[in-house]
């Protein structure tokens, strides 16, 4: 279970976010949504634990976030955060790039061995498995990421726009089905970040909406859906973060008509 | 072994036009070698010959810095994004850093091995075609002597090159550091030419391993801190540069100069080195003003602690104690002594030197590498340092006054504010 009390963080004089609280329990999935600039990746650093909050505090499974040592080193057992724009090692292949994050994460090597097999399938990569990371395209190393993400068995996902960086609809598909997968069949939790809310509607349980760093509402997506009488959760979005756009619209095309 | 090979050693292009290149120089020499024997006799082929067989023994030589530059870039130095993966981990320094090592290995042996033979199978055939007759009337030891050093070359700049870019790694973060182990190899160089290349390669050996175990030291320890610190560094921050283990230790005092010349007293320290190391290396220096040497060094030991005593700790500074009477205080002291041992080592080298009549310039080359030595390995770790040292140093985060009733703690009375009193000797 992942708790956040009464969060408020800071860059510089700017304010990024302001008393964020939630809770998600464990096997749902959360997908926080927000326009861009509204603190969706800097509430995911805080849950990351790569920053410590200015104010409240961030607990996982009852584990405050950097809190000792000991308590970290056991919250990052659990806990895997893969950034938007992930890291890759030079001078190595995709597959001994999951065989270390396995590792790293002390997951055994017969375990790795078959699991990175079946990862690299499903996400289309075995061709190129035995490659050097940097011949491979933007796409590929979304997947790679990703894959790395799952190698490491954490009860806890963080994953900052997964749906981003060029990943193709094979891609897509396959990272919805296991998110899912993770969630209801092996009790897992899931944080992810998206700016398009068509992308997590299928895999979210809970959606949470950030705006200028507050939260605007945080529901299931069918209440969420309910509560605004849309028909998908990017229309309740719209309705709920962006009401001016459609008025704007309107007006630049009738701008567009006079002139 | 091929997993071992693809984390630890450069990309396969580089491995592969490194020994293509020596082994296509190879060939070439000995077709030219052959074709020139047979159309204008032994003479001429050894003239037409003896500079491609340099030219293909120093890339083989020279392959040795960039397995080194390669291994310490490696390191995942703190603030880089291999850190910040590693600190997102459940990684600790006890397990083996996960994308290959970054310090030698036992397996470099079998690989420096190789290009030791290299080095010195070109060194016998180069003398063999140039000076066939010297060869067979010199001293029987002559040949195995020069074959061996130059078989043991490749492990010697190995190790300077990994200790030199580690160094600098941890030290400013510089990641294009194969510069400094170039400077290092040129400066072994001319000072080999100057005193004769045996003995520049025990030298250099000493100082390697000296240099590379506290380099070692120094990395292990920046990186057990790894798992310690966000990962979300600001970019200004500089607590990544390598400063003396007492300014590490006084936390907070303000940014003046003081501070500002402590924090890159390392820097400093290094230039000086070099300029000395120039000094005595390149002018006929006489043995009369040998004697220069420790006492330069004993001179900025001194200038050293002045500045740190008066920047991080003055109510320990000279004033101070010289206003209590107190002149020594063992605990704190500690940390200055290899500037003390660097004194008296130097002049251990420097008087029989002087008295057995040794070659001025044979003399400073061992009482440089002396010095770097006993510099380098009889340093006291910050963590040992502020762990056992009796004295109570550390500056206090904020006066505390005492509570009423009396049960809270006073201020020291006559200490400078923000200062814990020296305990165990006061």
């Amino acid at each position: 279970m992942i708790s956040v009390t009464r969060v408020c963080h800071h860059y510089g004089l700017r304010p990024t976010l302001d008393d964020v609280s939630f809770n998600v329990e464990a096997g749902r999935t959360l997908a926080i949504v927000g326009p861009n600039g509204s603190g969706k990746t800097t509430l995911m650093e805080l849950l990351a634990g790569l920053a410590s909050p200015a104010e409240g505090q961030v607990t996982l499974n009852g584990i405050e976030r950097r809190s000792t040592v000991d308590d970290e080193l056991a919250i990052r057992r659990q806990t895997f955060f893969l950034p938007a724009s992930s890291w890759f090692p030079r001078n190595i292949t995709g597959r001994q790039m999951l065989m270390a994050t396995g590792e790293c994460w002390q997951i055994s090597i017969r375990r790795c061995f078959e699991h990175i097999e079946r990862l690299l399938t499903v996400f289309q990569l075995g061709d190129i498995a035995d490659s050097d990371i940097t011949g491979y395209s933007t796409g590929q190393r979304k997947k790679l990421s990703l894959c790395s993400a799952l190698i490491s068995e954490c009860p806890i996902l963080l994953l900052d726009e997964p749906f981003s960086g060029g990943l193709d609809p094979a891609g897509i598909t396959a990272l919805k089905q296991i998110l899912q997968h993770l969630t209801s069949q092996e009790d897992r939790t899931v944080v992810l970040t998206s700016p398009v809310p068509e992308l997590v509607e299928e895999v979210a349980d809970e959606v949470l909406i950030l705006q200028s760093g507050e939260i605007v509402e945080h529901a299931p997506v069918s209440e969420l859906k309910d509560k605004t009488g849309a028909v998908s959760l990017d229309e309740a979005l719209r309705q709920l973060i962006f009401p001016e756009t459609q008025d704007e619209l309107r007006h630049y095309f009738e701008q567009e008509m006079r002139s | 072994m091929s997993d071992w090979y693809r984390r630890s050693l450069p990309s396969r292009r580089v491995q592969l036009a490194f020994l293509l290149l020596i082994i296509g120089i190879d060939v070439v020499v000995a077709a030219v070698w052959l074709s020139i024997r047979i159309a204008w006799g032994a003479e001429a082929a050894r003239v037409g010959t003896d500079f491609l067989i340099a030219i293909s023994g120093i890339l083989s030589t020279l392959s040795a810095p960039l397995l080194a530059v390669c291994r310490a870039e490696r390191y995942p130095a703190g603030g880089s994004e291999y850190a910040g993966f590693l600190a997102g981990s459940p990684w600790t320094e006890a397990a083996a850093t996960p994308f290959g090592p970054w310090h030698p290995v036992r397996k470099d042996v079998g690989i420096l091995g190789v290009l030791g033979l290299l080095a010195a199978s070109h060194l016998g055939l180069f003398l063999w075609l140039n000076t066939p007759d010297f060869i067979i009337s010199a001293q029987p030891l002559f040949l195995p002597a020069v074959i061996t050093a130059t078989f043991l070359l490749p492990f010697v700049v190995f190790v300077l090159s990994w200790a030199v870019c580690g160094y600098v790694r941890v030290a400013i973060g510089w990641r294009h550091s194969i510069l400094i182990p170039a400077l290092t190899l040129g400066m072994l160089l001319h000072v080999g030419r100057e005193i004769g290349a045996l003995a520049v390669i025990p030298l250099a050996a000493l100082t390697a391993i000296a240099g590379s175990i506290a380099v070692y030291r120094r990395m292990k320890s920046q990186l057990s801190q790894i798992p310690l610190v966000p990962t979300a560094v600001p970019s200004s921050d500089r607590s990544g540069r390598l400063s003396h283990a007492n300014r590490q230790l006084c936390p907070g005092v303000p940014e003046t100069f003081g501070t500002w010349l402590l924090d890159r007293m390392s820097g400093v320290s290094l230039l000086l080195s070099v300029v000395a190391g120039t000094l005595f290396a390149v002018p006929a220096w006489q043995r009369d003003t040998l004697i220069v040497l420790p006492l330069f060094v004993s001179l900025y030991g001194l200038f050293f602690a002045g500045v740190h005593l008066e920047v991080c700790a003055p109510h320990l500074g000279l004033a101070a104690r010289w206003s209590r009477k107190q002149l020594r205080i063992p605990g704190y002291d500690r940390a200055f002594a290899p500037i003390l041992w660097l004194a008296l080592s130097s002049m251990a080298v420097l008087v029989p030197g002087y008295g057995l009549e040794i070659p001025p310039r044979l003399t400073v080359g061992v009482t440089v590498a002396v010095a770097v030595w006993v510099s380098l390995v009889t340093r006291v770790e910050i963590a040992e340092w502020s762990l056992t040292a009796p004295a109570r140093f550390l500056r206090r985060p904020e006066q505390r006054r005492p509570t009423r009733g009396g049960g809270g703690q006073a201020t020291n009375a006559g200490q400078p504010a923000g200062y814990l009193s020296e305990s165990s000797h006061t």
